[in-house]
């Protein structure tokens, strides 16, 4: 229940800090290009985009709300026995492997002072949260007998964290956006313990998903 | 400024375009009509680790990621204990110093991999089978390290090849157990009574192919060094290749293409992910 309570405060921060008087009004969507990295070098199957929508608070702060969704996993896992015909003959299983997921990251973005002298460059820290919900499934046949497992799970994590970044101003619309947020779990629901999904919009994480951190290159449209 | 950055843009994006369409798929099919072994060089490649390789860390790696096995260095220390260690001498490897077959295990195991931070020690190649799940699963090849400046070079070839015998009947892999190594320990190793498939360390050329039929060994083990070799001499006579360390995308690619029927790769995971071998629900710590 306090997890609840700590995501929801974390939620609506942003939102209390947009209530503010907003003297410039300044918006900027953004799209992650970052998100097709996959898409590109892999062999498994993504469909899924990131995008975000940035919105200023005051001269220093502002809100932002990151939607990555989609088709994260699509693939197929081999794996062969019996490489030499030697105890009846080679044979495998074929995991057919299936993720659908939302990410949802909400924060703040506070730029730093220090660094404001340049026209087209500014640096910030965020501090944010994480909360995705993923389903997956599972299909393993083998080869010997043609038998099907079928199996799916479900599972609705949150994380609290914090990330620094850069902004490059190419035009009076157009931005470039680097950053990185490092991720903690807050809280995580599964309907099937054994079987924890990994965090799949994140570049990197520990092997027991407690931490994990996401980089967004980010090409931005201000209004 | 802006002219000169959507040109930058737009050259990568073709390049890009470029990479994904020339995707010409290579098959893991092998000659003898089942499929290409991959298993991890080492272990699993120290290139993505701050580990020596032949640990245990590194073999469970190789096993968890979809590979079929892996590659160890052997040697034995001086009271016969099999040891996973790639080097002769201890040193710049370890705080030791000498070689192997010159300290006990009870001394080897003090010594600690030097150059890196973590607390890592020789391992003892007992200890790392008995951790490795489900074992008769997976294949393992033993470069198996012969010092020719050994003193007494015929005793220690026996010795090794008993202690790779006693392994394998410990845990029941003679069939899964390759040995790789000179012709002169392959055949002592034979005369030992040992029964596991054997790669001599030479190319394929024709002359080595008949001195390999003669000596019923099973294949050879060779490094491709960027070319494309020759495996039809081999294959015809039956005998199997067994390329190493490739250290890419490019350089696997270009060992399937010679049609191998083992890789040893430095860069396991990205042919596993090529080949849709890879498990991707599997962390590497």
């Amino acid at each position: 229940m306090k997890h609840f309570f700590i995501s929801f405060m974390l939620l609506i921060i942003p939102h209390i800090l947009l209530s503010q008087k907003d003297s410039s009004n300044k918006s900027c969507i953004k799209l992650n290009v970052l998100s097709l990295y996959n898409v590109i070098f892999d062999s498994k199957k993504e469909i899924r985009a990131g995008v975000e929508f940035e919105r200023k608070i005051n001269e220093n702060c502002s809100s932002f709300h990151h939607l990555d969704a989609g088709l994260y996993d699509q693939y197929d896992f081999y794996k062969y026995y019996d490489f030499f015909n030697e105890e009846g003959g080679l044979h495998y299983t074929r995991q057919h492997v299936t993720s659908y997921g939302v990410n949802l990251i909400q924060g703040v973005n506070y730029r730093l002072p220090i660094l404001k002298k340049s026209k087209r460059f500014s640096y910030f820290v965020s501090s944010l949260i994480d909360l995705h919900y993923y389903w997956k499934e599972l299909k393993t046949t083998n080869s010997i007998n043609d038998y099907l497992i079928q199996d799916s799970y479900h599972q609705f994590s949150g994380g609290i964290g914090l990330g620094i970044g850069a902004k490059y101003k190419i035009s009076k619309h157009f931005l470039l956006e680097a950053n990185t947020n490092m991720t903690a779990t807050l809280f995580s629901f599964f309907n099937k313990n054994e079987n924890k999904i990994a965090v799949l919009d994140a570049q990197w994480q520990t092997a027991n998903y407690k931490l994990w951190g996401i980089s967004h290159i980010q090409l931005c449209y201000a209004f | 400024m802006r002219f000169k950055l959507t040109i930058i843009i737009s050259f990568f994006s073709i390049l890009l375009l470029f990479q994904r369409c020339n995707n010409d798929p290579l098959s893991d099919n092998s000659y003898f009509g089942t499929k290409v072994m991959i298993i991890g060089h080492r272990g699993f490649s120290t290139k993505y680790l701050k580990n020596p390789g032949n640990t245990i860390e590194t073999a469970l790696i190789s096993t968890n990621i979809g590979a079929d096995g892996c590659e160890f260095d052997v040697q034995i220390t001086k009271d016969t204990v099999l040891v996973l260690f790639h080097d002769f001498d201890l040193h710049p490897m370890t705080t030791g110093n000498g070689k192997v077959y010159n300290y006990t295990w009870e001394e080897i195991k003090t010594f600690k991999y030097y150059p890196f931070e973590n607390n890592i020690y020789i391992n003892r190649a007992d200890s790392v089978f008995s951790q490795i799940p489900n074992i008769q699963n997976y294949y393992f090849s033993f470069d198996c390290k012969v010092d020719l400046e050994n003193e007494d070079l015929n005793q220690y070839e026996a010795k090794l090849a008993r202690a790779i015998q006693r392994l394998c009947e410990q845990y029941h892999i003679t069939q899964h157990v390759f040995i790789e190594g000179s012709e002169d320990f392959l055949l002592t190793a034979k005369r030992n009574g040992l029964k596991n498939k054997m790669f001599w360390m030479q190319e394929p050329t024709e002359e080595n192919v008949q001195i390999a039929v003669n000596d019923s060994f099973f294949g050879f083990s060779c490094q491709l060094k960027n070319k494309i070799l020759n495996t039809k001499i081999a294959h015809k006579k039956g005998l199997r290749i067994m390329a190493y360390s490739p250290k890419n995308f490019y350089e696997n690619k270009l060992t399937l293409k010679s049609n191998v029927d083992i890789i040893q790769s430095d860069d396991p995971i990205s042919i596993l992910k090529y080949l849709n071998r890879y498990n991707y629900n599997y962390i590497i710590p």
